[in-house]
């Protein structure tokens, strides 16, 4: 990867895990439990490029307080889920 | 576009939303146990996970309660007080409550379910009483907004007229605050605040208390909070506006439509930790589990939310008409730019003459501004706020208006100063009066300049004052603040300075 190649905030997110599991970093258990769950809600294109290298994956969920709402697997399992509510 | 917004659910059918709620709430409760025993749980080692459930299921039976007896939810609110009895008032609660009695507060919360459904037991009301008695209730540290709601309960139990006024300084509620700078948590203790303050919408606020501030920050979370989907929040402070007896506002209203739209259907309201994907991939009783799990605060919260609509009759007031900025935070913005410009010209950032002599900058359409919401939120999003802005009868002005405040808020919660300053810059030849996210958004964009007159937290670092772009960068801030000037100086009904 050259220098100037920009890194989106799944990108980040995925070195950020590679770290943690070869223990070179340490996610505490709060850092994890939101980097986790983040992950598969964000977007990998060139809409979520990170602006400031400061702020790193985890931050930018709680700063920007966006992930992608799941509409769409919310509206496929409804049913469901409105069983289980049941 | 209809110009006026109709109520936009009847009494009745908030009754039957509130219903709805308490039979949700009672299903739980029913198979708490077993949901349970999915559940990680080690945050609080007074109150389990479990007992939060049963005590914001007893807060939805208090306030449930309070609808007319016409409205016949009497059973439904006894079988749920039942289930709050059979699983809070246990002889493990009321040990828990000996040997700590600052419990007192979550263990009279679910009292105050059974006293709301004339189900008295002095057995309990007693050594709760006593606890708020002694003082020993407060024998913990609180958040400021947690005390408010000590206070709330000990109004609730005793009917006594203890006043807030001492607590009041200390909550977010009565500072100035905007979501660029909020974190859910905070958004969660602004509502929680006035919810207690106002008893959920049956007493006025304190007499001290800036309400307007404290209403545009709340119409600014809503804009916000609108494009996160987050569920939890929007009925929150929906809540929040209608406890406070002024009528929803514009986003209030949005908000609202939003929340029924996905109730109806859905069949129930998610809350923002819901996994899809997580869900798929469990086995019938985890699934069941995790679904109450992620299911049940935003439940309930809509649940209170339509009992206080019905009771407080907020959705028969008018529309609260959008809040803007006043003069006096024109000026006072106007001259933020001027000072942070001319340490900018003064630091050699930037030259007058590089700006034209006129506004410029035609104003950002609304097709412009639709389309960047949708590169940065998805236009799923965006498609379900404007259906809900088409519902609250809003006309194509207030919806760029609505749009224009969720970008800005985005651009400074992201750092895109860039888009920040574009945006800024897009609204210079506008006419009117700047919002109060407006005036947020450009003193944000001016508290970035260090004291080099460099904008921008890249600058923290000296060496990026040498980069090729740093200049280019610079002068794109400044000329967003110069025109920001120009806008906020005729909004305070002054005549714009010359270039």
């Amino acid at each position: 990867m050259s220098r100037r190649e920009a890194l989106s905030h799944r990108s980040v997110q995925r070195i950020l895990m590679n770290l943690s599991e070869a223990k070179i970093v340490n996610l505490d258990a709060s850092i994890r439990s939101l980097v986790e769950p983040v992950a598969a809600g964000l977007p990998d294109e060139p809409g979520s490029l990170v602006g400031l290298h400061v702020l790193c994956c985890n931050e930018y969920v709680l700063v920007t307080g966006l992930t992608d709402v799941p509409f769409r697997d919310l509206t496929e399992e409804a049913s469901r889920i409105r069983a289980d509510l049941a | 576009m209809r110009r006026v917004s109709p109520p936009i659910i009847r009494h009745d059918e908030l009754v039957t939303q509130v219903r709805e709620a308490l039979r949700f709430a009672h299903r739980g409760l029913e198979r708490l146990d077993d949901n349970a025993a999915y559940w990680v749980d080690d945050a609080d080692p007074f109150v389990s996970l479990k007992d939060k459930v049963v005590i914001e299921a007893a807060l939805l039976v208090t306030v449930a309660a309070r609808l007319p007896a016409a409205d016949d939810l009497g059973a439904d609110l006894r079988t749920v007080a039942a289930d709050v009895r059979r699983l809070l008032l246990t002889p493990a609660h009321r040990a828990l409550l000996m040997r700590y009695p600052h419990t007192a507060v979550a263990i009279g919360i679910g009292y105050l379910a059974q006293a709301a459904t004339d189900a008295h037991d002095p057995a309990w009301e007693e050594p709760i009483r006593a606890a708020f008695a002694t003082g020993l209730v407060d024998g913990i540290e609180r958040l400021p907004y947690r005390a408010l709601e000590v206070r709330w309960l000990e109004r609730a139990l005793s009917g006594s007229s203890t006043d807030d006024a001492g607590l009041v300084d200390g909550v977010l509620a009565a500072r100035p605050v905007h979501p660029i700078y909020m974190s859910p948590a905070e958004t969660y203790a602004l509502t929680h605040a006035v919810m207690y303050l106002t008893d959920f919408g049956t007493r006025d606020l304190p007499p001290g208390m800036a309400v307007a501030p404290l209403l545009d920050a709340t119409g600014a979370s809503l804009v916000w909070h609108l494009f996160t989907a987050n569920f939890d929040l929007l009925g929150e402070l929906v809540l929040l506006e209608a406890s406070t007896g002024r009528g929803l506002s514009v986003p209030g209203r949005m908000a609202l439509g939003l929340l029924l739209e996905r109730k109806e259907e859905w069949g129930f309201l998610p809350s923002p930790g819901f996994d899809p994907l997580e869900y798929q991939g469990l086995e019938a009783t985890a699934a069941r589990s995790y679904a109450f799990r992620h299911t049940y605060h935003t439940n309930f919260v809509w649940g209170i939310l339509c009992a206080v609509l019905a009771v407080a009759g907020a959705l028969v007031q008018p529309t609260r008409r959008p809040q803007v900025a006043s003069p006096e935070e024109h000026r006072d913005v106007a001259a933020t730019c001027a000072d942070a410009v001319e340490r900018a010209a003064r630091s050699g950032w930037w030259t007058p003459p590089s700006i034209a002599a006129s506004d410029g900058s035609p104003t950002t359409s609304l097709a412009r501004l639709r389309v960047l919401a949708g590169e940065r939120v998805g236009g799923v999003v965006v498609d379900r706020v404007e259906r809900a802005a088409r519902g609250a009868g809003l006309g194509m002005p207030a919806w760029r208006s609505i749009l224009l405040d969720a970008l800005l808020t985005l651009a400074a919660r992201r750092y895109d100063l860039s888009l920040l300053a574009w945006l800024i810059e897009g609204q210079s030849a506008r006419p009117g009066p700047m919002t109060s996210t407006e005036i947020e958004a450009v003193r944000f964009l001016a508290r970035q300049q260090l004291p080099s007159g460099a904008i921008g937290a890249w600058f923290a670092d000296p060496r990026n004052e040498h980069a090729d772009a740093a200049r280019d960068i610079n002068a794109a801030m400044v000329e967003a603040l110069v025109r920001a000037e120009r806008r906020a100086t005729r909004g305070a009904g002054g005549a714009p300075r010359a270039a």
